[in-house]
């Protein structure tokens, strides 16, 4: 695989607690050509990225110490966080979950399971989002 | 004849002429004296000349004279001529004139002396005592002086002048006394004689009218003899040469001769126009007519040539006239006043008998009239009498059957008595009664009196039916017949063991408005018995006997009604309290309201589940009945039934509507399910609530969703690694893949999908169970959404080669529905089509409007559902044993989805299909309206 940055490498924050999981976004990200930063639990998110600043961040919902409904919430609250744009890996696929993530700020909400491709192109379309904003 | 009329004139005349003037008797009686006189001295002076020849001469010339002017004034006065006062002053002024003359040429012979005696004498009969008495004075001095002056000495002594106007004097006053009593004796002799006439006059005139009167009193009725009579009275009294009565004709307004004589044949019966002739005006005019000279009488109108005279009178009665009486004479002027007084006198009898005839004849009509009024009333009213006589007969009969019909119940009673009062009535001894058996059709005796063996108690058949013997025959004309000699007769079928024993036979049907019973049987030995007052008898019992047996049936109509009902209702009773325990004894609680929302059953499961008292509480409002539930729970139950309520009777018909809702209360919950209670055709009766506490079923509902919930989540994140590797290897992120690697990896994929598409559908339809799928419905229109779901499957239905095509109608109204679900539910039904369709086949989606509904049907020509399967499909995990479908992927859980999607909406989902033939799934969805009834969004648990 290719890196498609040209320009700049996004950074891109993995949090998931399921290794076999983290480890297949992590591979697809990367096979994307962006710069994964990965973490295991909430806590660990908002370290990390608080610490690196990353430009996207896939987040489980289910998560040890702190939820990925949590994390995110704590982003918000952050001021340096805020803007990073969260979304959400889950395996609750129900419209109340859905809405919940969207709520506390999610730009979107991925179903797993989810085909790694589907997944590089949402992530993609994400970020040129992104790109056209700062420019 | 024509003597004594002369007679009669001349004394009528003399009459006439005493009547006048009393005086000019006297004046001509000295006038003619005076005149005899006279000549007399002319004769003796002519015959004795004298020496004074011409004073004789003299004397004798005026003698003469003045007997002359004497003689003219007796012949004036003989001629009638009516002396006036003038006449009689100028002859005294002559008289004084012409004596005084003559004096003075002849004084002195003592012949004038005489004269003037004469002359005093004539005077007294000619004026007034005092004016007498002045001209008689008068006379006396010319006398005495003309003697003086000439008279001879011997003539002038003074006795003999003294004596000689003495003489006068006393001449004049005796004169005129002697004249004033001859003239009060004529005058009282005259009076006399008028009253004599008058009398007599008036004794005729009462005379012909006593005769009249007697010819009027006496043919008071015959008018003919009346005139005839009349006319004979006339002839008698007048003379006259024709006669001729003429009564009015008012309606032709003409007369018309009826009587007379002298009249030519031709005028018998003559007719004259009213105002026309003498006698036509004086019938118009009323005015009698007396004609002295016919010609002189321009209305003339000649019968006889020879008629002069003519008079004629009406018949005058109370103003208006009858006719006239005319009377001609061959004379003129034949008829004098009298005569026509007589005539009118007549006239007016004639009248009043004419009238009396008039009166009688129109009397004696009236009688006549009356008479044969009075003979045909009492006709009438003997015929009256004897009918009501007859009536009264029957009416007791009648009233006695009637009181014996009505006594009883048992119709062989109430027809033996029946049939026993009317032989009584019509004095037979031998009848019978039979009625028609419907079933059968056959006459069956039911009472006969006179027979010699008793009837059995159900009667005994017989052989008559319709068109059979005299019976049938009175079935099939349905009148009764009279029968005078049996013999005669082939109507009758004659037994030859009883030939003879009846001649008469009378036969009644018993019928009434739309039936025939019967038939009434009556005979009697006799010939020619029966008259029309016993049918009418008989006709009239039959019809109270045919009242009798009709509220005998009815009797026994009702008896038997009421020995079913009866029954029915111990065997309603009986179920009713076995569906009564029933319901006690079953665990849901059964409410039943009315259409007032008042409740009519409660069992006791409902009232445990609604915490209420242990009693009935049936007429309560239903608000009662949740009272101890939140008011969102009354209003879910209030929802419902306004729904059920207000749902066109035709759609409820149709579809056994259900509304369904959650009572919730301190952690227990209800399941209620309504359903609409149809009454008769369709109407709406109420509703009937079950109450299912499914408290605990949610709570297993719950914990089986929350296990599914988990299980799918620990599934979906194995699924998550063995997909996104997969994928991740497929995609060469391990280096290169060889062609059964790919291939190895492929079926890992596709399974890995399955499970992800089956762990989707299960939480989706645990979910849906669980009622925390929300809906979210608005107005939708079908056919975008249906060409959507077809475009999104079209590489599907290239795919397998199946042709799918739609027909949405343009036009259709819009459905309250949820856009998402409603893709949902069609991707699945659409998708399945073309699916379990082998290649080539074809699907066709279609729309309909049905009520308040739009139905759409996905039709294909697939494989189809065997019978056995078709409820099975939509119960989950459910596939059919084809080989297609095996070959395509799929969960067995979208059916169920879809189904419960459609109910969600309030809708239906079925399939009708046929083994290799193809299936068509139809659902509903209700119309959108202006106020939708919202689709309650069920709360999530």
């Amino acid at each position: 695989m290719t890196s498609t940055s040209q320009e700049k490498k996004f950074k891109i924050l993995v949090a998931e607690d399921e290794e076999d999981i983290r480890e297949l976004v992590y591979i697809t990200m990367n096979l994307a050509g962006y710069e994964v930063l990965t973490a295991k639990d909430g806590q660990e998110v908002l370290a990390l990225a608080t610490e690196f600043l990353p430009d996207l961040i896939l987040m489980d919902v289910r998560m040890p110490k702190m939820t990925g409904y949590e994390a995110c919430a704590a982003m918000k609250e952050i001021e340096e966080l805020k803007d990073i744009p969260v979304v959400f890996l889950s395996a609750k696929g129900q419209e109340a979950e859905i809405q919940k993530g969207l709520a506390v700020g999610a730009v979107a909400y991925i179903l797993k399971p989810f085909a790694p491709a589907k997944l590089t192109m949402r992530v993609q379309e994400l970020l040129s989002g992104i790109v056209k904003e700062q420019e | 004849m024509k003597k004594m009329t002369i007679v009669k004139k001349f004394q009528a005349r003399w009459k006439k002429a005493l009547d006048l003037e009393i005086e000019i008797y006297g004046e001509q009686v000295t006038a003619i004296a005076r005149w005899l006189i006279l000549l007399l001295l002319l004769v003796l002076n002519n015959l004795q000349p004298s020496e004074r020849w011409e004073i004789m001469l003299t004397d004798n010339v005026l003698l003469a004279v003045f007997a002359a002017l004497n003689l003219i004034v007796s012949l004036a006065l003989a001629l009638g001529v009516q002396p006036g006062l003038a006449f009689r002053r100028a002859t005294m002024a002559m008289d004084i004139i012409g004596v005084s003359a003559a004096v003075a040429l002849g004084a002195r012979t003592d012949s004038y002396f005489v004269l003037y005696f004469l002359i005093v004498l004539s005077a007294a009969f000619r004026f007034a005592v005092v004016e007498r008495l002045i001209y008689a004075g008068l006379l006396c001095v010319i006398y005495g002086l003309l003697v003086r002056a000439l008279g001879p000495a011997a003539l002038l002594t003074g006795d003999v002048l003294l004596v000689r106007l003495s003489i006068l004097m006393i001449t004049a006053v005796l004169g005129s006394l002697l004249a004033d009593q001859e003239r009060a004796q004529r005058l009282r002799r005259q009076e006399v004689e008028r009253l004599i006439d008058e009398t007599e006059s008036q004794l005729e005139e009462v005379v012909l009218v006593r005769e009249v009167s007697e010819i009027v009193l006496h043919h008071l009725t015959d008018r003919d003899r009346t005139m005839s009579d009349i006319a004979a009275v006339v002839q008698r009294r007048l003379d006259h040469d024709l006669f001729a009565i003429a009564l009015l004709d008012e309606e032709a307004q003409e007369l018309c001769l009826v009587a007379g004589w002298g009249l030519p044949p031709e005028a018998r019966n003559k007719r004259i126009a009213l105002g026309e002739g003498v006698m036509g005006r004086v019938a118009k005019t009323g005015v009698p007519m007396n004609i002295p000279d016919v010609r002189q009488e321009p209305h003339y109108e000649e019968i006889v040539p020879r008629t002069k005279s003519e008079l004629c009178v009406p018949m005058v009665f109370e103003d208006s006239v009858l006719g006239v009486i005319n009377i001609e004479s061959d004379r003129r002027a034949a008829f004098s006043e009298s005569d026509q007084r007589m005539l009118s006198i007549v006239a007016s009898q004639a009248a009043m008998a004419l009238k009396n005839c008039q009166l009688f004849e129109e009397l004696d009509a009236l009688r006549r009239d009356l008479e044969i009024r009075i003979k045909e009333r009492t006709i009438e009213l003997g015929q009256a009498n004897e009918d009501l006589l007859a009536e009264r007969d029957r009416v007791t009969v009648l009233y006695r059957i009637t009181s014996e019909l009505a006594s009883s119940l048992e119709l062989n009673v109430v027809l033996d008595r029946a049939l026993a009062l009317i032989n009584q009535a019509v004095g037979v001894e031998q009848g019978s009664i039979l009625l028609l058996d419907t079933e059968t059709g056959y006459l069956v005796y039911r009472s006969a009196l006179g027979r010699e063996k008793p009837l059995p108690p159900d009667g005994k058949r017989t052989h008559f039916k319709h068109g059979v013997g005299l019976a049938g025959w009175v079935l099939d004309n349905n009148e009764p017949v009279i029968i005078t000699g049996l013999d005669e007769d082939d109507r009758w079928e004659v037994d030859p063991d009883k030939k003879g024993r009846s001649q008469s036979v009378m036969a009644v049907p018993l019928s009434s408005k739309d039936m025939l019973l019967g038939v009434v049987l009556l005979f009697h030995p006799q010939p020619n018995y029966f008259t029309q007052s016993h049918l009418q008898l008989v006709q009239a019992a039959a019809t109270q006997v045919t009242a009798a047996v009709k509220n005998y049936d009815l009797y026994r109509l009702v008896r038997d009604q009421a020995e079913r009902l009866g029954k029915a209702l111990q065997e309603k009773r009986a179920e009713a309290s076995k569906n009564l325990a029933i319901l006690e004894s079953i665990a849901d609680g059964v409410v039943v309201t009315d259409m007032n929302r008042q409740v009519t059953v409660i069992n006791r499961a409902a009232l445990e589940l609604l915490e209420l008292p242990d009693l009935v509480p049936v007429g309560r409002d239903i608000s009662w009945v949740y009272s101890a539930f939140p008011p969102e729970a009354l209003e879910t139950v209030l929802e419902a039934m306004t729904r059920l309520s207000t749902r066109p009777s035709a759609a409820l018909r149709e579809q056994p509507a259900m509304e369904q809702g959650i009572l919730e209360r301190d952690g227990l919950a209800l399941q209620a399910h309504f359903a609409p209670v149809i009454a008769g055709e369709g109407e709406f009766w109420g509703v009937v609530t079950v109450l299912r506490d499914i408290t605990r079923e949610r709570e297993i509902a719950q914990a089986k969703s929350e296990f599914v919930s988990i299980v799918a989540h620990e599934l979906r994140t194995p699924m998550t690694s063995i997909k996104g590797y997969t994928d991740l290897i497929l995609g060469g992120a391990a280096g290169e893949v060889n062609e059964t690697q790919e291939n190895f990896l492929g079926v890992v994929k596709s399974n890995a999908e399955r499970l992800s598409a089956l762990v989707s559908n299960l939480l989706d339809l645990s979910r849906i169970e669980t009622g925390r799928v929300v809906l979210n419905p608005k107005s939708l229109r079908l056919a975008p959404v249906i060409e959507e779901v077809v475009t999104s499957l079209r590489s599907l239905s290239e795919k397998y080669q199946v042709t799918v095509d739609t027909h949405v109608p343009t036009g259709l109204p819009a459905v309250n529905a949820d856009r998402d679900h409603v893709i949902r539910v069609l991707t699945n039904l659409i998708a399945n089509a073309c699916s379990y369709t082998p290649p080539g086949g074809s699907v066709e989606i279609s729309v309909q409007q049905t009520d308040s509904m739009l139905r759409t049907d996905v039709s294909d020509t697939g494989i189809g559902i065997p019978p056995e399967h078709v409820d099975r499909i939509f119960k989950g995990f459910e596939r059919g044993d084809h080989d297609l479908v095996r070959q395509r992927p799929g969960t067995g859980l979208g059916l169920p989805i879809a189904k419960s999607i459609v109910e969600m909406h309030g809708g239906r989902l079925w399939v009708e299909s046929e083994m290799d033939k193809g299936s068509t799934f139809s659902f509903t969805l209700p119309l959108y309206r202006a106020s939708p009834t919202s689709i309650r969004e069920q709360k999530q648990a």
